[in-house]
């Protein structure tokens, strides 16, 4: 049992942490989500990690059980985490010291920008990244990577944003492309850079890749639809069907591609 | 539990799985009409349609949804003695809650291992964190209640109010 002079501490324990849940749980509404999401992740975290040490001195030490509620998801964190990292140094050749995968950044420069009229300048304009792996990666249709750059600006080391791969093929890839968007954040600086030159290159980390692949080779008719961007997610399947037909692994016969797109010379 | 029964669950074991994988097969038109079924009429119609704030929501992830309410309510009180009970196990439950959210820190990858999209799994998440909230919020109330019953002092009412 505790003493009398704990009383203050636990005070102030009880206000941190009940702080902390309150907190947790106010910042994860979609409006400061949409602030800014990097701000918001890490504070999710750190939060997160307040909350379940406030947990473990709350739950009586007596016995291990009620601990071990917290001990069982905290191995699982801390194991996936561990071998995640082991094959992001792999994949990214750090581990076995190779070179560093670097992506290409392509964007359309200022002078050849034939479109006169120009209401989003930035916003919306297309860059195409190829990333050189330095070992080759297998990539489903409909995949997408996580890319990590830590030099493009100030605070992109913090950053770690998913891209669509557009590239398909039925082996392993050297180098993937990705189509993108851009956005404010660090697309904008990867626009910004590129539209100098035409071109930039940064040393890109890459994890993944994540996502479903849907079977699609499984069906005779395959309807597809997309509006504006939303072609990088269909592209690597119709790559893969248009391989799958030529090559008589597929079943498709018939494939309907809509795309709505605002104005074509985008 | 005898000792020896562990090998007999082993040896049955072996055969089950033996014959399971036999008959698998054969249940494969059954799980693929199945799956269409509730593709049709779950998975694809929607219970509220997109608003600002909330939503999509389809019939089975609402189901789904209620579900797990209804699991953990009845968790909490089913044959529970008294408010002091209740209180205990919404404790528990919560951090039993709490624990399914930390895997999911690598959300895309979580995703993966579990064949789930990675928004599916974000709402997973995202349910999991207010039934952790709710449940503590119950064990809060009822620990202040109990706090007029015993001294203020002890450990267990002061780290009660603290998570």
């Amino acid at each position: 049992m505790m003493k009398e002079t704990t009383v203050e501490v636990s005070l102030t324990d009880l206000l941190q942490g009940a702080g902390s849940l309150v907190a947790l749980m106010l910042l994860s509404l979609s409006l400061f989500r949409r602030l800014s999401f990097e701000l918001f992740l890490r504070t999710h975290q750190a939060l997160a990690a307040v909350c379940i040490y406030m947990t473990w001195r709350h739950l009586p030490s007596e016995s291990i059980f009620p601990r071990v509620y917290l001990y069982i998801p905290l191995a699982i964190l801390l194991l996936s985490t561990f071998l995640h990292v082991l094959l992001f140094l792999y994949r990214n050749g750090i581990l076995p010291s190779r070179t560093y995968p670097y992506a290409s950044v392509m964007c359309r420069t200022k002078s050849k920008n034939t479109e006169g009229s120009d209401e989003g300048p930035a916003e919306g304009t297309p860059l195409k990244i190829r990333v050189a792996l330095p070992k080759p990666m297998h990539v489903k249709a409909g995949q997408y990577v996580n890319l990590w750059m830590p030099s493009v600006s100030f605070s992109s080391w913090l950053q770690c944003h998913p891209f669509m791969v557009t590239s398909w093929s039925p082996g392993k890839q050297d180098v993937l492309d990705l189509f993108v968007q851009t956005r404010h954040g660090l697309t904008e600086k990867l626009r910004a850079r590129a539209a100098l030159e035409g071109t930039a290159s940064f040393t890109a980390f890459v994890s993944g890749p994540y996502g479903r692949s849907e079977p699609v080779g499984e069906y005779e008719s395959v309807l597809a639809v997309a509006s504006g961007f939303g072609i990088a997610g269909v592209v690597p399947y119709i790559k893969r069907l248009l391989y799958g037909y030529n090559t008589s692994s597929v079943r498709v016969r018939r494939v309907h591609l809509v795309w709505q797109v605002q104005t074509m010379g985008k | 539990m005898e000792f020896m029964t562990l090998y007999a669950i082993a040896a049955g074991g072996i055969f089950l799985l033996l014959v399971l994988v036999r008959i698998a097969p054969s249940f494969k038109p059954l799980a693929e009409a199945l799956s269409r079924w509730v593709a049709k009429h779950l998975a694809y119609p929607y219970l509220l349609g997109r608003h600002r704030l909330i939503g999509p929501w389809t019939r089975l992830a609402v189901l789904l949804s209620l579900a797990y309410g209804v699991i953990n309510i009845f968790f909490v009180t089913f044959r529970a003695s008294s408010t002091s009970e209740i209180g205990r196990r919404a404790g528990t439950l919560s951090l039993l809650n709490m624990a399914l959210l930390y895997p999911f820190m690598q959300l895309g990858l979580f995703a993966d291992v579990l064949g789930l999209s990675f928004d599916t799994c974000r709402r997973v998440h995202g349910a999991a964190a207010w039934m952790t909230s709710a449940l503590l919020a119950l064990h809060i109330v009822v620990a202040m209640l109990d706090q007029q019953k015993f001294s203020l002092h002890e450990q267990n009412n002061l780290f009660a109010v603290i998570v």
